[in-house]
């Protein structure tokens, strides 16, 4: 005893989780975190020291290590180790006590006789006497405490009270108290009644009585303490709030005449609270009978245990034993009065707290003690507390939320569970996912080598598919026919196939008509054009976008007679079709033929023969565009032509003009010439050839004219581009003239070898740049043009520049695009289709600009040879 | 026809400058046919009637500029514009600046000879005209102011009483004075004076 009470005891909870909090009083413990021994004040060093309990669960050093089951939350850790526990001390309590100096004159120490009704291991007890204990020892005073457990109740005789107040005499013989402490009613009265005989004088602060058990009407004034009650009515009051469908209510009392006085004090309070439950008092039974009633109550009961010290068998128990024992077959929630009975199955209930009555009694005492007259109060009630059983509220399944406020919730140790639910929510997550990963690991593998086996079936289609589509990227447009044909060949030999053709229905004539084929070498070449009407059923199959398979002609249904019949006269056997169709056009198919044999088209082979298909789709669709956009560039071409033509037509006219009139001038005077009868031949003969002369002239013009606008086909020539530019500075002279404007042909070098162009394209797009030029002078100060053609390398270069404002920076990356213009009423096609018939004749078309230093075009176009 | 007329063609195009100048000669016109405008300026010009058929639209210099150019000289030349491709504006303006006529092209030979004839004409009698403001001119600049200012009152209607009491002089002295520029202008009535008077008007407004 001396040992665990010269070192602090710690009480290390199962869960961890709590140690900040272990040496803090109860009192401290609040809702919030309290960390460290930082917080513990020297009072609840002095408290741990003297009274030798740990602060959490004030577990006395002296109850043996057997306690430990019954607190089966709390691990017990004693320090035995001098240097541990010094250490261990230091860190938790953050020094160490300096001890009280030896000169120092012991005060005169104050005498307390404890008097409890029971035994000193009742649990109420063992809680009262520890309360009282470190709380008188928590002041600061150090009495001589003198125990008497007088078990009162547990008498047989009744003599017992008399010979135990004889033996009381004799044991303490002349020995003077300060004060008398009675806990539990038969030891407040066995010290009022024998008061007299053994501590006259002396003050009695008395505590654990329940009011009515002794006269209260009649104490002395140096009589008082605090009443306790077992307060079965807030109890129900609390069961009915966790259990509010409960239909019945079963109070659990013993056969001592004590327990009879608790039940019948509950029974009081009972009435008028039960809302139409009935009630069942079960009293008197043996505990046997009791467990066995108790096991067959429904689920709707509450249970209201008061007090067994005694059972029917006439077995003396503590009844927080008795408690234990029967609460385990108990079908429905057991409720308590007392907080001893905490910890033993009840749910709970609004207990008497013996840690209060003892606090208070020492509070009394403590004031008597120190002769502060306040000590002299009236008795008073010590309020109960609501306390609860976490585990059992969880056994249960009820509702903390439903608990009275204040309600204090006790053995919060909770199940693995409950403890580390998100630990194990995450590590079970964790191990999902990890299984998971694995399955899909496994499943990726699978998967990975059944794809494997069917890329290497397939890699000889793919071979052929990558040849396919190489054939036909970067293809120029009119290489495209001859890459479908190397595409047929390549499906033919690959299927080992009489003929790989794709058929198309012919844009005249109801006919279906074959447009590209490749045959086997040894066989015949595909068949003419057949009518539409041979193959109804087939092309009505194709039509809608089906494919048309046989592995012989016999397999064709009954509705394709005409087919098969056709099929038959051409020597087909075995044939696949499939519908060529890309962005919504119909194509035609590709139709893979065998003459003579059989053969089945299964349908993964059908399927990567679509995408086959699907590659000459492309390609064709590609042929079509393309050919489409060259018609649309001639096209464009020409719009660009008669474009200009509008705006060169006043120069046109112009131009006639000149000719025609000289013409009817030189007519009129010839005319004249004759009819005044001057028969001057030399003459006449001079009009006549002038007049020959500027009909030539005219219809040069008039030539010129109409191979600027005719829509015709490039054809290239080798051209001298000095007479190029000498045509279109004379065709523009006249537009120069009206705009004033100069026109200087300046640098042409007369040694340029001849370049091979289409003339009229080139000189369209010189006429072009020239008028942007005129256009771009207008409104100058200086208006002047200048052209010229050099050689460069194997190439010749024409320049065309002007005097006129630039071009911004910003509009010299824009005007070579389609639509692009800076003139109000321009198409914006001029330069475009400049550029576009230059670059198709290798040649290039670039501007040079400073903005107010004019521009210059550069068009460069590839030589010929000299030695051609 | 009318001999002693110069005619001169400027046209850039060689065909046009044939055909004319074959029609003209046909009349019997002495022709000069020359390529731009800027040859002509540096041309020495003949006395006489001169017609010149311009063309508007050449490279360089263009007939506008020309019959500008041409406005400010001492002989007025008669300008016929032939155009090939004339505009109203155009030709309200090459007329205002005192062009006889403005034909465009083709025209017909009759259409171009009657505008030429008529340039000729007009520029005869300009030319006449010019020559006669130069002789008045010359008489009138032999009269005292005394004279000059009679011959105004007199040129403008007044009586011999009534030019005396404008000028503070006796009606005897204005007889003499009147009698003296008579003679000194020449003049063998008061309608001779008028004629006189217009033509220094005519002479002094062009000159300023």
């Amino acid at each position: 005893v001396l040992l665990f009470a010269a070192y602090p005891i710690v009480c290390l909870p199962k869960s961890l989780n709590h140690y900040p909090m272990m040496l803090l009083p109860p009192a401290r413990r609040g809702p919030g975190p309290v960390h460290g021994a930082a917080g513990a004040t020297p009072e609840d060093r002095r408290e741990l020291g003297a009274a030798g309990l740990c602060v959490l669960c004030k577990m006395s050093a002296r109850e043996g290590p057997d306690d430990i089951g019954r607190r089966g939350s709390v691990v017990r850790i004693v320090v035995r180790s001098t240097r541990v526990a010094g250490l261990v001390a230091l860190v938790m309590l953050g020094g160490v006590q300096p001890p009280a100096s030896a000169a120092e004159t012991l005060p005169e120490r104050p005498r307390v006789l404890l008097l409890y009704t029971e035994s000193r291991i009742l649990p109420a007890i063992v809680k009262v006497d520890e309360a009282i204990r470190s709380r008188i020892a928590a002041s600061g005073l150090t009495p001589e405490f003198l125990t008497e457990y007088l078990d009162l109740s547990w008498g047989g005789d009744r003599n017992y009270p008399e010979q135990l107040l004889q033996f009381l005499r004799v044991k303490h013989g002349d020995r003077k108290f300060d004060v008398v402490i009675a806990a539990g009613a038969e030891a407040f009265r066995f010290a009022l009644s024998s008061r007299a005989r053994l501590f006259p004088g002396t003050p009695i602060v008395f505590c654990g009585v329940p009011p009515g058990t002794v006269d209260d009407h009649d104490l002395p004034p140096d009589v008082t303490g605090v009443w306790m009650m077992f307060d079965g009515a807030s109890t129900l009051d609390a069961a009915i709030r966790l259990q509010p469908g409960a239909r019945h209510v079963v109070v659990v009392g013993g056969a001592a005449a004590a327990d009879k006085l608790y039940v019948r004090g509950v029974e009081r309070q009972l009435a008028g609270r039960l809302s139409g439950r009935d009630v069942t008092y079960l009293e008197g039974l043996t505990l046997e009978d009791l467990r066995e009633r108790l096991s067959r109550l429904s689920g709707d009961t509450i249970v209201l245990f008061v007090s067994i010290a005694r059972d029917g068998a006439g077995r003396v128990f503590v009844p927080s034993e008795a408690l234990r024992l029967i609460a385990p077959f108990s079908r429905a929630p057991i409720y308590g009065v007392a907080d001893t009975f905490i910890g033993l199955g009840i749910v709970g209930g609004y207990l008497v707290n013996f840690e209060t009555q003892g606090t208070r009694a020492a509070d009394i005492a403590v004031r008597l003690l120190r002769r502060d007259p306040g000590w002299r109060v009236a008795p008073a009630l010590a309020g109960n507390v609501y306390t609860f059983d976490a585990r059992q509220l969880e056994r249960w399944g009820l509702s903390e939320a439903s608990l009275p406020p204040g309600s204090v919730v006790v053995n919060r140790t909770r199940s693995l569970w409950a403890q580390y639910r998100w630990w194990i929510v995450a590590a079970t997550a964790m191990i999902g996912l990890q299984a998971l990963l694995i399955v899909g690991l496994l499943v990726q593998r699978r998967r990975r080598r059944r794809a494997e086996t069917i890329l290497r079936d397939r890699l000889g289609f793919e071979t052929l598919v990558s040849g396919l589509t190489a054939t036909f990227v970067g293809r120029p447009g009119g290489d495209i026919l001859p890459g479908v044909q190397d595409g047929l060949r390549r499906v033919g030999e690959h299927l080992g196939l009489d003929r790989a053709t794709i058929v198309q229905a012919a844009r005249q004539g109801d006919v279906v008509e074959v447009v590209h084929a490749w045959v086997a070498p040894g066989v015949p070449p595909p068949p003419a054009p057949i009518p539409l009407a041979r193959l109804p059923w087939a092309l009505a199959r194709l039509g809608r976008g089906e494919i048309v398979r046989f592995e012989r002609v016999s397999e064709l249904p009954d509705e394709a007679a005409v087919d098969r019949h056709t099929l038959a006269m051409l020597g087909i056997t075995a044939a696949v079709s499939i519908p060529l169709m890309a962005g919504g056009n119909r194509l035609g198919a590709l139709t893979l033929t065998l003459l003579g044999r059989e053969r089945a088209w299964p349908d993964d082979l059908v399927e990567r023969l679509q995408f086959v298909a699907g590659i000459f789709s492309s390609a064709l669709l590609h042929y079509r565009h393309v050919n489409e956009l060259a018609m649309l560039r001639r096209d464009l071409n020409h719009v660009g032509r008669v474009a200009s033509m509008g705006e060169l037509a006043a120069s046109f006219a112009h131009e006639l003009n000149q000719p025609l009139t000289a013409i009817l001038s030189n007519a009129e005077a010839a005319e004249q010439m004759i009819d005044e009868g001057i028969h001057d031949l030399k003459s006449l003969r001079e009009i006549v050839a002038d007049i020959a002369a500027d009909d030539q002239r005219a219809s040069e013009i008039i030539r010129r004219l109409r191979a600027f606008v005719k829509k015709d086909q490039s054809f290239r020539a080798p051209v001298d581009i000095n007479a190029v530019i000498g045509d279109v500075v004379s065709l523009l002279q006249n537009d120069a003239i009206i705009h004033g404007v100069t026109v200087d042909v300046d640098g042409l070098d007369a040694q340029l070898p001849p370049v091979l162009v289409d003339r009229v394209q080139v000189q369209q797009v010189i006429v072009n740049l020239m008028m942007n030029a005129l256009e771009a002078v207008r409104g100058a100060s200086e208006r002047r043009i200048v052209v010229g053609a050099t050689r460069a390398d194997s190439a010749i270069q024409v320049r065309v520049t002007d005097s006129g404002g630039g071009i911004a920076a910003a509009d010299l990356e824009q005007i070579f695009a389609p639509f692009y213009t800076t003139k109000p009423s321009g198409l914006g096609m001029g330069l475009s289709i400049a550029r576009s018939l230059i670059e198709g004749h290798g040649g290039r078309l670039s501007v040079h600009s400073a903005p107010g230093r004019g521009a210059t075009f550069v068009l460069t176009l590839p030589a010929m040879p000299r030695d051609r | 026809m009318s001999s002693g007329a110069a005619i001169y063609v400027v046209d850039d195009d060689a065909s046009i400058r044939r055909s004319l100048t074959r029609l003209f000669r046909l009349q019997g016109y002495d022709v000069q046919a020359i390529a731009s405008a800027r040859q002509f300026l540096d041309l020495p010009l003949r006395e006489g009637p001169t017609c010149l058929v311009l063309d508007i639209r050449m490279p360089g210099m263009t007939g506008l500029e020309l019959q500008e150019e041409l406005a400010g000289r001492k002989d007025p030349i008669a300008i016929v514009f032939i155009t090939g491709h004339g505009t109203v504006p155009m030709g309200v303006h090459a007329m205002k600046a005192g062009a006889v006529d403005f034909l465009t092209k083709p025209y017909r030979s009759r259409d171009l000879l009657a505008a030429v004839r008529g340039a000729l004409e007009k520029n005869a009698r300009e030319r006449s005209d010019r020559r006669d403001a130069a002789d008045v001119g010359a008489r009138f600049a032999t009269l005292t102011p005394r004279e000059a200012a009679v011959f105004e009152l007199v040129v403008l209607g007044r009586l011999n009483k009534q030019i005396a009491g404008a000028l503070s002089i006796t009606e005897r002295t204005v007889k003499v004075h009147r009698g003296r520029v008579m003679q000194k202008m020449r003049a063998g009535s008061v309608t001779d004076l008028v004629r006189f008077a217009a033509i220094l008007a005519r002479g002094s407004s062009s000159a300023g």
